[in-house]
């Protein structure tokens, strides 16, 4: 079920009201069951590869907590092998057997909806037991909710145990405060999916869906425009998904933190996809030396494979892999360089953040052409810059999605430069029934209802 | 109930209401500034619906928006024409019209361009029926159409200000802009500068894919005609000129499409393969679009063949 659908908002209001008037001991088995029925909506088959990966998990948790020595590393070792060998055959079988001369037949599968999302949660589950941090969850139906929570189910934030785990057993009270907060982040949501991913896609889907034709500026504005669609539509997600999450009182992780505002690519990666980035840092990077090795060279080796890695869990393709490899190789470029202790004054800090954005949106080429060589040619048109510029046709989309990427830097930059600002705003009812008014009429009159998936559905 | 609910559905309530009261002031308004417009695909399609009685009418897509020069239409038959042929529609975006016209006036000839593939089914032909959605509740005819647009677009309808989603820009621009194309002055006519032989023009792209015929409308082309006949207003179907031949899978569309016409008795003129025209890339824009030049030649052939079929003209 998508979020940017009418059924989810059906859905959504069900599942509150019965979640807050059922007793406590039965919310569970709600959320489970709406959970199955969320992820049963998209493809009602592959929810038996989930109900797979949690009963492994769910008992190697267990054994993990139950056993010492040698065998807790066994017990681990088999869960995260039985999580991997469902991604390599669902995600990545067919892309490993073309590239070694398809030994194998093809196999004619369908990915499964957010594969790559819940496994990485279901592994920082018995990992997180085999270390200790997280008690073994003794509740089957509990640990199944911890998987296939639906607001997080398809697109993260990927969740620790030590986060979501224990809120499954808490008792949530209505909260008037959160409810009105998390509808407001799902409302902001529906306004980044909606009225600006969306409109955005059209003309980056018209640019890039011809780029052999398309001329270097025209593809130039194209891959702007995918930068600002895809920060719209996944963080338009994890809005909703946060939002619907605290409404019924849980705390799901940030996801997102203005990372076009990024003044370096690390910092970009602080600020894009925290869960994600944050769950490679921890039981990737750290594990392998992390910056605390004896070289240079190895903590380059380091992130390198953090970002090969990263690259492929997006995706099977090389476009994947070429965009994690740019990426891993730009900050290890940042970090030969040394940092200065002076506080960058605002025109320097616009620069870094400029450029920043330019080394991104470079790589994002690679994340959004077909193939290796089409993002090639792309990159040779970008570079020479030749015209004539198409807006589209009708242009209508390109003029909305201009003015929506200015009205979100803008008010991005507020939130994080001069956020004080907001304070001048009077804070009483009738300002916050007009705000909401107004978004609600921004999204109904300038928003695409063509219920378009959200781009990271597909990872 | 506790209290907290009490006042949670309280202020729900509070902003369904402001809601709800936006939705219907922001209409209005737009529906006002909407019909303002002096040119464009809706200011053409407000004219059908709303107040057009011209004795001449075409319909069709593109090839009849930017092919028959309708001022010289009028000039040469002394009498009053307009063009609704819009940008990328189909037989579901005529239907409605002609049905809302007939309604209303008797008009003496309408004239209906169809290209061969006009029964194949193109999910995109459903998309483009949002352009009718700012007229939702007009008339039952437009309403049983809109409800074919796909994503629950009728229900979304409901919505006073969805009915004008995505149209503020055209609204501002062909109230307030430059003119843009199809307006009163060019009576719907809008024609297209460039032609092929220098080398900068666009190459449409050949169909491709299996054969599909959309039953949705053959059934509206057979209700269109049998309504036009029953209204006793004169029909000709054209079949504007291409600068190639077709493709080999257009045949099946066009046999389908020919063997309908005929059976219903509809005269039919199809300068799909004339040799006055293929080839000539002088008169094109495109493989499938004249220029301005094509166009008024083109109406020219249309002017002389009216008189084979219909006494008066």
């Amino acid at each position: 079920m998508l979020f940017n659908s009418v059924q989810f908002i059906f859905f959504f209001i069900t599942v509150t009201t019965l979640f807050y008037v059922l007793p406590h001991k039965f919310r569970w088995m709600l959320l489970l069951l709406s959970s199955c029925y969320f992820y049963m909506a998209f493809v009602p088959i592959y929810i038996l590869i989930l109900g797979f990966t949690i009963v492994i998990d769910y008992f190697a948790g267990i054994y993990i907590e139950n056993s010492s020595g040698h065998k807790r590393k066994v017990f681990l070792i088999v869960s995260l092998i039985a999580n991997i060998s469902v991604l390599c055959v669902f995600k990545y079988y067919n892309f490993i057997n073309d590239n070694i001369g398809s030994v194998f037949p093809y196999l004619a599968i369908l990915l499964p909806i957010g594969l790559s999302f819940h496994t990485f949660q279901a592994m920082s589950y018995t990992i997180e037991v085999y270390r200790g941090n997280q008690k073994a969850e003794r509740n089957f139906g509990i640990y199944a909710l911890f998987v296939m929570f639906y607001p997080q189910l398809v697109a993260g934030p990927i969740e620790r145990p030590q986060n979501l785990l224990h809120q499954f057993h808490e008792k949530h009270e209505f909260s008037l405060e959160r409810v009105s907060s998390g509808l407001k982040q799902m409302l902001i949501g529906f306004l980044k999916k909606l009225v600006i991913a969306d409109r955005i896609g059209i003309y980056v889907d018209t640019i890039y869906n011809n780029s052999a034709t398309q001329s270097g500026q025209s593809l130039a504005c194209a891959t702007v425009f995918f930068a600002f669609q895809i920060y719209c539509d996944f963080s338009a997600y994890s809005d909703i998904a946060i939002g619907a999450a605290r409404v019924m009182g849980f705390d799901l992780m940030k996801n997102f933190n203005r990372p076009y505002l990024a003044t370096s690519v690390s910092q970009f990666w602080r600020r894009w996809h925290i869960s994600l980035s944050t769950w490679f840092k921890d039981y990737v990077y750290i594990p392998l030396g992390g910056s605390k090795v004896k070289s240079k060279v190895l903590v380059y080796r380091n992130l390198l494979i953090v970002f090969l890695i990263s690259g492929l869990w997006h995706g099977a393709n090389w476009t994947y892999v070429v965009w994690g490899a740019l990426n891993g190789v730009l900050l290890i470029i940042e970090s030969m360089i040394p940092k200065s202790s002076k506080r960058d004054n605002l025109i320097k800090t616009g620069l870094k953040t400029i450029f920043t954005f330019s080394l991104i949106c470079i790589t994002w080429v690679f994340f959004r052409a077909s193939n290796i060589s089409d993002a090639i040619s792309i990159l040779g048109k970008i570079i020479r810059f030749e015209g004539p510029f198409y807006p589209g046709n009708p242009k209508d989309h390109f003029y909305y999605a201009c003015v929506a990427i200015m009205a979100l830097m803008f008010f991005e930059f507020i939130t994080e430069y001069k956020p004080h600002l907001y304070k001048l705003l009077p804070n009483n009812l009738v300002t916050r029934y007009c705000y909401y008014t107004l978004i609600a009429m921004i999204i109904m009159l300038f928003g695409v209802f063509s219920e378009g998936q959200f781009i990271y559905f597909q990872f | 109930m506790s209290k907290k609910v009490k006042t949670l559905l309280v202020k729900l309530l509070v902003l369904a209401f402001a809601l709800i009261v936006a939705d219907l002031a922001g209409g209005q308004v737009l529906k006002y500034l909407f019909n303002k417009q002096r040119s464009g695909k809706y200011f053409t399609t407000s004219h059908a619906i709303k107040d057009g009685k011209e004795q001449v009418l075409i319909f069709g897509n593109s090839h009849a928006a930017q092919h028959f020069d309708a001022p010289l239409m009028a000039k040469t038959l002394s009498k009053s024409v307009f063009n609704f042929g819009n940008q990328g529609q189909s037989l579901l975006y005529t239907y409605p019209l002609v049905k809302t016209i007939l309604s209303r006036y008797q008009p003496e000839l309408i004239i209906l361009n169809l290209d061969y593939n006009e029964l194949r089914y193109d999910p995109t032909d459903y998309e483009r029926l949002a352009i009718l959605l700012p007229y939702y509740h007009a008339n039952s005819v437009i309403d049983s159409t809109i409800s074919l647009i796909p994503d629950r677009a009728a229900l979304k309808a409901k919505s006073h200000l969805y009915r004008f989603n995505s149209t503020l820009g055209y609204i501002f621009l062909n109230t307030y802009g430059h003119s843009y194309g199809k307006s009163m002055k060019s009576l719907g006519y809008d024609p297209v500068e460039g032609d092929m032989c220098t080398g900068t023009a666009n190459h449409e792209e050949a169909d491709r894919g299996k054969i599909a015929f959309d039953k949705n409308k053959i059934d509206y082309l057979i209700k269109l005609i049998s309504y036009i006949q029953s209204k006793q207003v004169k029909l000709l179907i054209t079949t504007t000129p291409l600068i190639e031949a077709h493709e080999n899978e257009k045949n099946d569309y066009k046999e389908k499409l020919t063997q309908l016409l005929t059976k219903m008795n509809v005269n039919y003129l199809d300068y799909g393969s004339s040799a006055a025209f293929k080839g000539k890339c002088k008169l094109f824009h495109d493989t499938s679009h004249l220029n301005a030049t094509g166009a008024a030649l083109w109406t020219k052939t249309l002017l002389n063949d009216l008189s084979k079929y219909f006494d008066q003209f």
